[in-house]
């Protein structure tokens, strides 16, 4: 009897081990099945609540929907999946693609993180429209030659009068600027032109010995002149500071160009995509992506667009250039800077707009005649990562919500004020390229900046929106993008990453550093 | 007293030995004093209050672990791996912390904490913001295991 219960006994012990390791071994097994398929989410200890902080409370300007977001991250699996995902959206900058889709009804406002980023930039200055833009302006007197081939002085033109554009057209003008400038005025003369040219002291001209600031030039140094194809000594300078002095620019409807001098071109193309670059590399830098921010040189996008972007050897001195080349120059090339650059044949310095230059350029190609792809290499730093084609307003605010700005080119034209929600009527027509940098949903539209400065008027809603821009309803974005001409920007490579401060993560940061524009 | 067969000592140290290796899966108990900084030093030094010190160097523990193992699962995930460079891995301290602690900052009570989990991380990370390898995410998943328990240990040897 005794013997049997031992062997009893003995049966039900192997038959617990034999159960035992089996469960071990499944256990075992399900967890490597889990680990070669999808990976685990790694355990996590339980929160302890941690009373004497105020949980609940949040920190003033610390956007509420990011509780939605990040809600419960910590202790679930899902919650890690999210935010890993947000973490991906925010951090990682997520391609843009035909899977774009808009997240929320909230606004953004992209410009928000230019303007921070160009604080940061030039210490104590605003990021203004067109800053870059209005380094070349003309003075008073300066004649700009119309229609019926008479010239005119510049500050006499008229809204509506009618110029000669680069390309022989007659073109209206649509848009008139002033400024009062304080510096120097040069005027020089080349031995063979009976025309003189004065300029603002930053004014770059052609020499034999490569770019030069109007101001730095010598009666030694030669010069070209285009209206007669010829190199030309300089016969006279002379420099006179000025305060206040006002200068002059106009826009000309389609072609955005006129013959002042012998000089002027105004580039909308490279303008729409230089400042998507610009916003898009803000917003990188608002959320840490790079340690640095700095704006591209308009004049590199239109010369490459309309020379290497095309495969050309030369594209000519006829104005223009679209999109989708100048999306092309920006992924297979890339930008230039506002920067000086020492080049083998002497300094190009890229700090202030030239729009001789640009002209110069877009017949051939960024860098110039005797530049042989050395400023393409250094294009080729900081390419693009992605540009991607935007049909539908659907389309436009997805992107921006993801921190892409649009540069769209379209024919549509709108009126010079804005109504009481801050949206511009669509009137006239315009071959215009411009760049979408924002998207609310109270009335569904996209805010869209002007490289024209001070164009406009009218209420702004909000009240910090760039001057020149103004808000586009959805029908009409849907009918401007249509054209298939319009490109979100994203990603932007060659950027030095930030250094880390491992001493600072656990010290308190204001939230919105890291958020790139979601509205208040 | 009755001698147990060798069969059944056997067979129990076989079940007591697979009962212990899977225990060992769970966070175990915390040992001795791990290497790294000394964070009892720094939770002690600066609160009055020791049940309020514990919590904190408790929460800070699991913090710590908690972006260690976020790090790692994200290692895992192969070419679906989000984290991909050392400045996204410092975003996702600073984000983690900032909803962990809905805003505020260890730095309130414990102004030592930072400099003294600065100085250990700087010492195993090194400053550079740029792409991360296999190895350099294996560094940061065990300097943050490290502070982890560093802290974890506080919490308990606070007196």
């Amino acid at each position: 009897m005794e013997n049997e219960q031992k062997s009893n006994a003995k049966v039900a012990l192997v038959v617990f081990i034999i159960v035992f390791l089996s469960v071990f071994v499944l256990i075992n097994a399900l967890q490597t099945k889990n680990t070669n398929d999808t990976p685990a989410i790694p355990p996590l200890r339980p929160i302890p609540t941690i009373p004497d902080y105020d949980r609940d409370a949040v920190q003033p300007g610390r956007p509420d929907d990011i509780d939605k977001q990040f809600q419960g991250w910590v202790p679930d699996p899902e919650g890690t999946r999210e935010f890993l995902r947000e973490l991906g959206n925010r951090a990682q900058l997520l391609q843009a693609g035909p899977d774009l889709i808009v997240r929320d009804n909230e606004p953004t406002y992209l410009y928000r993180a230019l303007y921070k980023a160009y604080e940061s930039y030039r210490p104590g200055q605003k990021w203004i429209v067109g800053r870059q833009g209005i380094g070349d302006c003309f003075v008073k007197g300066t004649l700009v030659t119309m229609f019926d081939g008479t010239s005119k002085p510049i500050e006499s033109i008229l809204l509506g009068d009618c110029v000669i554009s680069h390309i022989g057209a007659i073109r209206k003008v649509e848009n008139i600027f002033e400024r009062s400038y304080t510096g120097q005025l040069v005027t020089i003369r080349a031995e063979h032109s009976e025309k003189a040219v004065t300029a603002t002291v930053e004014h770059k001209f052609v020499t034999q010995a490569g770019w030069k600031a109007i101001g730095q030039l010598t009666t030694s140094d030669f010069v070209y002149l285009p209206d007669k194809e010829q190199w030309s000594v300089l016969a006279s300078i002379q420099r006179k500071y000025v305060v206040n002095e006002p200068v002059y620019d106009i826009t000309v409807a389609e072609d955005h160009s006129f013959i002042a001098n012998g000089y002027g071109v105004h580039n909308c193309v490279s303008w729409a995509f230089g400042h998507g670059a610009d916003i898009h590399l803000a917003v990188m830098y608002t959320l840490g992506d790079t340690a640095e921010w700095k704006p591209a040189a308009t004049e590199a996008i239109y010369g490459g667009s309309r020379v290497e972007a095309r495969g050309r050897k030369t594209g000519g001195y006829v104005d223009g250039s679209y999109g989708g080349a100048a999306a092309r120059w920006l992924v297979n090339w890339g930008a230039l800077f506002r920067l000086p650059y020492q080049t083998p044949n002497g300094l190009i310095d890229l700090t202030q707009y030239s729009a001789s230059r640009a002209k110069d350029w877009g017949n051939y190609g960024c860098g110039g005649k005797d530049d042989n792809g050395y400023l393409d290499a250094q294009a080729k730093r900081h390419p693009i990562r992605d540009v991607t084609l935007v049909k539908t307003f659907r389309e436009a605010a997805a992107a921006i919500q993801s921190g892409y700005p649009v540069a769209v080119c379209s024919n549509q034209g709108f009126s010079k004020t804005r109504d009481e929600q801050g949206f511009a009527r669509p009137v006239g027509s315009w071959a215009h390229a411009m760049c979408f940098i924002g998207v609310r949903f109270d009335r569904p539209g996209l805010l869209c900046l002007n490289s024209w400065s001070n164009w406009n008027s009218g209420p702004k809603y909000p009240a910090d929106m760039p001057d020149g821009s103004f808000w586009v309803d959805a029908k009409v974005c849907d009918s401007m993008l249509g054209r298939g001409d319009s490109f979100a920007i994203s990603g932007y490579d060659g950027f030095p990453y930030r250094e880390l401060r491992h001493d600072q993560w656990v010290l308190n940061i204001r939230y919105v550093d890291h958020l790139y524009a979601i509205a208040p | 007293m009755q001698q147990r067969p060798p069969w059944l000592l056997a067979a129990v140290g076989v079940a007591v030995f697979f009962l212990l290796s899977t225990r060992n899966e769970q966070p175990g108990p915390l040992g001795p004093k791990p290497d790294g900084p000394d964070l009892v030093a720094v939770f002690r030094a600066t609160s009055e209050d020791k049940a309020t010190a514990r919590k904190d160097a408790l929460s800070f523990g699991v913090l710590c672990e908690a972006i260690a193992s976020m790090i790692e699962y994200d290692g895992r995930r192969g070419e679906q791996a989000r984290l991909l460079t050392a400045s996204q891995l410092d975003d996702l301290r600073r984000w983690s912390r900032e909803y962990y602690l809905r805003g505020q900052s260890y730095n309130t009570r414990y102004p030592q904490l930072g400099e003294v989990a600065g100085a250990f991380l700087d010492s195993k990370l090194g400053t550079a913001g740029g792409p991360i390898d296999d190895s350099c995410r294996t560094r940061w998943i065990e300097a943050y295991r490290q502070l982890a328990k560093c802290s974890l240990y506080a919490a308990e040897n606070l007196e």
